[in-house]
């Protein structure tokens, strides 16, 4: 299972859901999705969100062993 | 996003007036507000017009997905009323509503795979089984039932020898595809059943030709 925490990496940018979005070329629902955990973004996606964060997709993608 | 709202808005108004039309005239305008829904879908799909990101496809494929196992359950729904309300065996058309999306779909996830010849084979083994099952059940062990047989024997003649060489093998599914359409399918009694044959003997000859010729130019 993947877990993320874009959340937390999006609120240490100060930026909404719809900015971060417009700067990924994505639709808010989008990132809402991935957000609640209910969408894994394909790599290009994830790379881009990492590129604008200031961090890597290691950080904010985490694969969580199922018990 | 304004672009999106435009279009939305334009298939929501079009939607609208089928339906005020549905209700004044008469019921068949509501088809052309159903009409309106693939057509969006394809718009979304294709994403020139609208943009559309990778979440909004997955969710659009996801939709078509569901709807489209619900469509095959409430096919086969009919069919069985239709055959359990005359005890007579089903127009070819009922048959034809439930092979055409099955088939369709099989096709499609078949020809987005990376195993070209596996696929291949796989079409060509699941189509020639079908034929050879059909054959003998309808007709049984007998002369005739063994000469209908052949037209399955003929897939996996295909498919055996594209363990040998891909080529030689994409090159007689396309020359058995047009030895069925020109002798057997062009034939058919009719519209439904010629449609039929084309789904069921045609195309999987036509895209197993195609596979097997996409793995002769480098696939796998």
């Amino acid at each position: 299972m993947v877990k993320n925490r874009l959340k937390v990496f999006r609120a240490m940018k100060d930026l909404t859901q719809e900015e971060l979005a417009e700067l990924v070329g994505v639709s808010r629902q989008t990132i809402i999705a991935i957000e609640k955990g209910k969408y894994n973004p394909s790599v290009h996606l994830a790379l881009k969100l990492a590129r604008v964060l200031d961090t890597t997709v290691e950080e904010i993608f985490t694969i969580e062993e199922e018990k | 996003m304004k672009k999106r709202k435009v279009v939305l808005s334009i298939f929501l108004s079009l939607a609208a007036v089928f339906i005020i039309l549905g209700l004044l005239l008469s019921p068949a305008y509501v088809i052309g507000a159903a009409i309106l829904l693939p057509i969006y879908a394809l718009i979304i799909e294709c994403g020139r017009i609208i943009e559309t990101d990778e979440w909004e496809k997955s969710v659009n494929h996801k939709a078509g997905f569901y709807s489209l196992i619900f469509t095959i359950f409430l096919l086969i729904g009919v069919f069985l009323k239709r055959f359990f309300e005359t005890g007579n065996n089903p127009e070819p058309v009922y048959y034809l509503l439930i092979i055409f999306p099955v088939v369709l779909y099989y096709l499609i996830v078949l020809f987005q795979g990376v195993f070209s010849v596996k696929n291949a084979r796989i079409i060509l083994y699941v189509f020639g089984g079908i034929w050879i099952l059909f054959a003998l059940l309808s007709e049984g062990f007998t002369i005739g039932g063994l000469m209908q047989s052949l037209f399955g024997i003929g897939f996996l003649i295909v498919a055996g020898v594209s363990y040998g060489s891909t080529i030689i093998s994409a090159f007689l599914s396309f020359l058995y595809a047009v030895f069925l359409i020109v002798f057997v399918i062009v034939n058919s009694k009719n519209p439904e059943n010629l449609l039929i044959l084309f789904l069921t003997m045609g195309l999987p000859l036509i895209i197993s030709g195609t596979l097997l010729l996409k793995t002769e130019k480098g696939g796998e």
